[in-house]
């Protein structure tokens, strides 16, 4: 392993600038990833919460039309 | 209340890691060994140092769930570990980058800290089969909380026996036989070190803020009776 060390120069600036920006830009795309992965979570608790609004409101508005039914 | 001080943080760590990406790129030297191509170091190393410090602090948490039976801590303990297994992916695949521009190869398989890594990174994989093929959720938190300890105590025996070994090619960072990191190269490193550490730490809360408004959802559903709707099915924790 010695030798296969000894035997990889520094690469030269063109060729190693490949490397480097790969890694980094997969560091990125990572991060990317999950928040996109967290941002769609994000949006389902949105929904949800709309549906549980709008499932509250209409609760409400059918228990006002039941007390006003009631007492006529 | 988990996303109290989120914005400040998430622009804490915005801030600290564009200051690292210019130390890295506009005022640390080039490595006289290995040139331009070192500058993947100062993204390998944090990520790979933050990672294993992570599976120990899930450790430390299930510790803290197994005391207390506060399914919060299993919360923090999961979200920790997964997080970490995140981070290790980022370490598996720029560090194979790192020895390929290096070395030639994609991976040694006789280099102790590269299959050590692999190891706990593949160890860890198991949690999730692990902790999902358990039903019952109190069953589920205190057989993960186990596993996360037990795997917590071996991330860091595996580091010394790494280090204790004789090794071939990779580098010691912190090394003293060859005299360790030049200044500006320590500064640019813990710099990093510092942006990385910022960046879990504000994923993790994240992570928490995003779970607990689900539990929250869930809970107030069951509270007014409200029909569940057919998709998403709820697989990890919940937080209050």
């Amino acid at each position: 392993m010695l030798e296969l060390l000894a035997a990889s120069p520094a690469l030269p600036l063109e060729e190693a600038g490949k490397y480097v920006a790969g890694a980094y830009i997969v560091f990125v795309l990572l991060l990317v990833i999950y928040v996109a992965i967290m941002a769609a979570k994000l949006q389902r608790i949105e929904r949800d919460l709309r549906q549980l609004a709008s499932f509250a409101e209409q609760r409400k508005q059918e228990e006002q039309r039941e007390e006003v039914s009631g007492g006529v | 209340m988990y996303g109290k001080g989120l914005r400040p943080l998430s622009i804490a760590t915005v801030a600290l890691l564009a200051v690292s990406l210019s130390l890295v790129f506009f005022y640390a030297p080039l490595d006289a060994d290995q040139g331009f191509i070192q500058k993947i170091f100062y993204l390998h190393v944090p990520l790979a140092i933050v990672a294993l410090v992570g599976f120990v602090v899930g450790g430390v948490f299930a510790i803290a769930h197994l005391r207390s039976g506060n399914r919060k801590w299993d919360a923090y303990s999961y979200v920790a570990i997964h997080m970490s297994v995140i981070f290790g992916v980022a370490v598996l695949i720029t560090g194979s980058i790192w020895a390929k521009a290096s070395w030639g190869h994609w991976w040694v398989w006789d280099e102790p800290t590269l299959v050590s890594f692999l190891i706990v990174f593949l160890m860890y994989a198991t949690y999730y089969p692990f902790r999902y093929a358990i039903e019952d959720p109190e069953r589920q938190a205190r057989y993960a909380s186990v596993f996360a300890i037990t795997a917590g105590a071996f991330v860091p025996l595996n580091f010394m026996a790494v280090r204790m070994a004789q090794s071939l090619v990779h580098p010691r960072t912190f090394g003293t036989a060859n005299g360790g990191l030049p200044g500006e190269m320590m500064l640019t490193f813990l710099v990093s070190l510092a942006a990385t550490a910022l960046l879990w730490v504000t994923l993790v809360k994240f992570e928490l803020t995003a779970k607990s408004a689900a539990g929250q959802v869930k809970r107030l559903r069951r509270a007014i009776d409200a029909p569940a709707p057919g998709a998403g099915s709820r697989i990890a924790p919940e937080v209050s």
